[in-house]
């Protein structure tokens, strides 16, 4: 019995910050009004057009953003682990942008990809020497979905791959160092090693970093919010629904399909990652 | 033929060298250790010769090819590590044949070479298992064959032992040695335990700070240490070493010690005169003998101990005592003689077991060859 008191301090947590949370979030999913409870929230939600654009455009957030995370984590790791002359400066470079809160770097990329003028739309029109002439006319970023997405997306990648670059640079460095020098005198070239390897023995960090990423471009909101106001994912359109909308049973019930797919996804992840982690075990000769 | 020819190695790091323009020549099939304390930069060699290590001046050949500037994956070399470095995500099977679909050998190739190789090693029943799921023993055993089936030139083993417990350890001894005697290969074995060297090896490069003290078969390490690291790094317990100088008695080539006059061998007659002032002095505690009813000849020399502490290792005791003149000196008796502290006994050394060393360099002063 003794040994449950350590636990008490991580149950209270539990309880405030994630249970009475949940509660309040189903409570208020089938509350309208005065009407509860009422499933009158999810059939809007299921009707509103506005919804479904906001599942897709959080999906292929999700999608592409997430392995993109986890590329530009990786190769910023692999760049800062290999020993060179300026590698301290080209980490400190890489950890820069989360130094700065969110709203900071997304205001900034405001700034950059203006649609009238603005530095992206000054530097593709040729008025820096240092880069060629592209277009004509100025690029409406935000008045785009496509190029919206893509700039919040970019920024949200270029913001957090800090996070995605530290986490693989420490299963990096948890490499035996022995273990490369053994693949060389096996006959291993910088390409077998990586991919015999390196990268298996940083599979679990990788994981790590899809699992979180994943979490993070599910519930993403600044960058969108900044960037591509006008083509809504599920958390801009939760507060949308919530603060414009005054519709707050319709924004709970998005927030609770969120959760769902969030959960669905990590499930989906481990179950892939498993799977992958098991192949790499047995793959080789079959005997 | 894969003999390994060292000419002039020099490494330094930073501005401390740690190899100090080294010679050695391994013949092909031959098993050699280099043997020697922490620091001295035997793994540092080994790691030179297997290229994970940049050579920063000299010579490096096997087989008759030039190995400088090649990399690691391209030298014909198996290397087993002191940490093993089996791949933790690879099963036994796709440890051992990893080098192999490097090579991107054939299938039946690869199979056969694991039909000659488990039992060879005996890891049957193993093959599917993860490292973390079998033994010390067994893990150095995977970490072994997955060089051997390389078939390299030269098999460098970086103290593959010091994990393993003592009964173990004396098992892959066996191990090893059956395993030369089978493949043949030339295996470089590094080690700072020279009970391992002096049972596996055919010859020992005895190293020091980097330098080459001695590279000679076990036994001539033993019998004729070129210097005095030598003498007292090899063999076990330390041997007695004390300050001497060079002289005659009645006609006859000795050394005076603080232990007393010590009669040494006659080729030392030569060298009694041009001799350094100060010499040292090494006799093995195996080398001094109880005295009891033996017959004594002109060449032994006896001194009186007081025994101070008495050690039974097992088979027989190992002595400590005290000359007169408060010098130690520590001797083997057998278990049946009955030593008692504090009662002295009379011990006598031959002198073809008396060790002479220059006081500054620690050369032996009869030269022997290294």
């Amino acid at each position: 019995m003794s040994d449950i008191w350590p636990l008490i301090p991580a149950a209270i947590y539990l309880l405030f910050f994630f249970m009475l949370v949940m509660i309040a979030l189903v409570t208020l999913s089938v509350t309208e009004g005065d009407l509860f409870p009422t499933f009158e929230p999810l059939q809007a939600i299921l009707k509103n057009t506005e919804f479904y654009d906001a599942l897709i455009n959080t999906l292929i957030f999700v999608i592409i953003g997430t392995p993109l995370e986890l590329i530009a984590g990786l190769f910023a790791a692999l760049l800062v682990y290999n020993s060179f002359w300026g590698k301290t400066f080209i980490r400190s470079v890489f950890v820069i942008p989360f130094a700065f809160p969110g709203l900071v770097i997304a205001t900034l990329l405001f700034i950059l990809f203006d649609s009238q003028g603005g530095f992206a739309n000054h530097l593709l029109q040729g008025q820096y020497s240092f880069f060629p002439k592209v277009i004509d006319h100025d690029v409406a970023w935000r008045g785009n979905k496509f190029l919206a997405l893509s700039v919040s997306m970019l920024g949200k990648v270029w913001r957090d791959m800090p996070i995605s670059m530290l986490i693989i640079l420490s299963g990096l460095n948890s490499i035996e160092p022995e273990l490369i020098d053994a693949a060389k005198t096996m006959g291993a070239g910088f390409r077998a090693r990586l991919t015999k390897i390196i990268l298996p023995l940083v599979f679990p960090a990788m994981t790590t970093v899809l699992l979180l990423r994943s979490v993070e471009m599910w519930k993403e909101f600044i960058f969108p919010y900044i960037l591509a106001g006008n083509y809504p994912l599920l958390g801009t359109l939760i507060e949308k629904l919530y603060g414009f909308g005054s519709e707050p049973g319709e924004a709970a019930v998005v927030a609770l399909i969120l959760v769902g797919l969030t959960v669905l996804t990590l499930i989906l992840i481990v179950e892939i990652t498993g799977r992958i982690k098991r192949e790499l075990v047995n793959s080789g000769v079959n005997s | 033929m894969a003999d390994l020819v060292l000419k002039n190695i020099q490494k330094s790091y930073g501005n401390h060298p740690v190899i100090h323009g080294l010679d050695l020549h391994i013949k092909s099939g031959e098993f050699v250790t280099l043997l020697g304390p922490s620091g001295c930069g035997k793994t540092t060699l080994l790691r030179m010769i297997a290229g994970l290590e940049k050579i920063d001046s000299g010579e490096l050949w096997i087989g008759g090819k030039p190995m400088q500037g090649l990399p690691a994956q391209k030298r014909p070399i198996g290397m087993v590590f002191q940490s093993y470095a089996l791949f933790p995500h690879m099963n036994v099977k796709n440890n051992i044949t990893f080098g192999l679909k490097i090579q991107k050998m054939e299938e039946h190739a690869i199979f056969s070479k694991l039909d000659w190789v488990i039992p060879l090693l005996g890891l049957e029943g193993l093959e599917n298992r993860l490292p973390k799921e079998i033994s010390g023993g067994q893990r150095q055993r995977v970490a072994l064959a997955r060089a051997l089936v390389l078939d390299p030139e030269v098999l460098l083993l970086d103290e593959p032992l010091s994990n393993l417990d003592a009964a173990l350890r004396e098992l892959a001894m066996d191990e090893l040695k059956r395993i030369h005697q089978e493949v043949g290969k030339t295996i470089i074995y590094v080690s700072h335990n020279q009970a391992e060297a002096m049972t596996m090896s055919q010859r020992i490069a005895v190293l020091n700070k980097g330098h080459l003290e001695q590279y000679a078969e076990p036994m001539r390490l033993y019998d004729e240490p070129a210097s005095r690291f030598t003498a007292e790094f090899i063999g076990s317990p330390i041997a007695n070493s004390y300050v001497g100088k060079l002289g005659t008695h009645d006609g006859l080539p000795v050394v005076q010690t603080a232990v007393g006059i010590i009669r040494i061998s006659d080729r030392c007659m030569g060298h009694v005169s041009s001799a350094p002032k100060e010499i040292r002095v090494c006799i093995r505690p195996q080398d001094i003998h109880q005295l009891k009813n033996q017959v004594l000849t002109p060449y032994c020399s006896v001194f009186r101990v007081l025994p101070s502490l008495i050690e039974t290792p097992g088979d027989r005791c190992l002595v400590i005592g005290k000359t007169n003149s408060g010098e130690a000196v520590r001797f083997f008796v057998d278990r049946v003689h009955t030593v008692v502290v504090g009662e002295p006994l009379d011990v006598f050394v031959s002198a073809e077991h008396v060790h002479l060393f220059n006081s500054e360099n620690g050369k032996n002063i009869l030269g022997e060859q290294i």
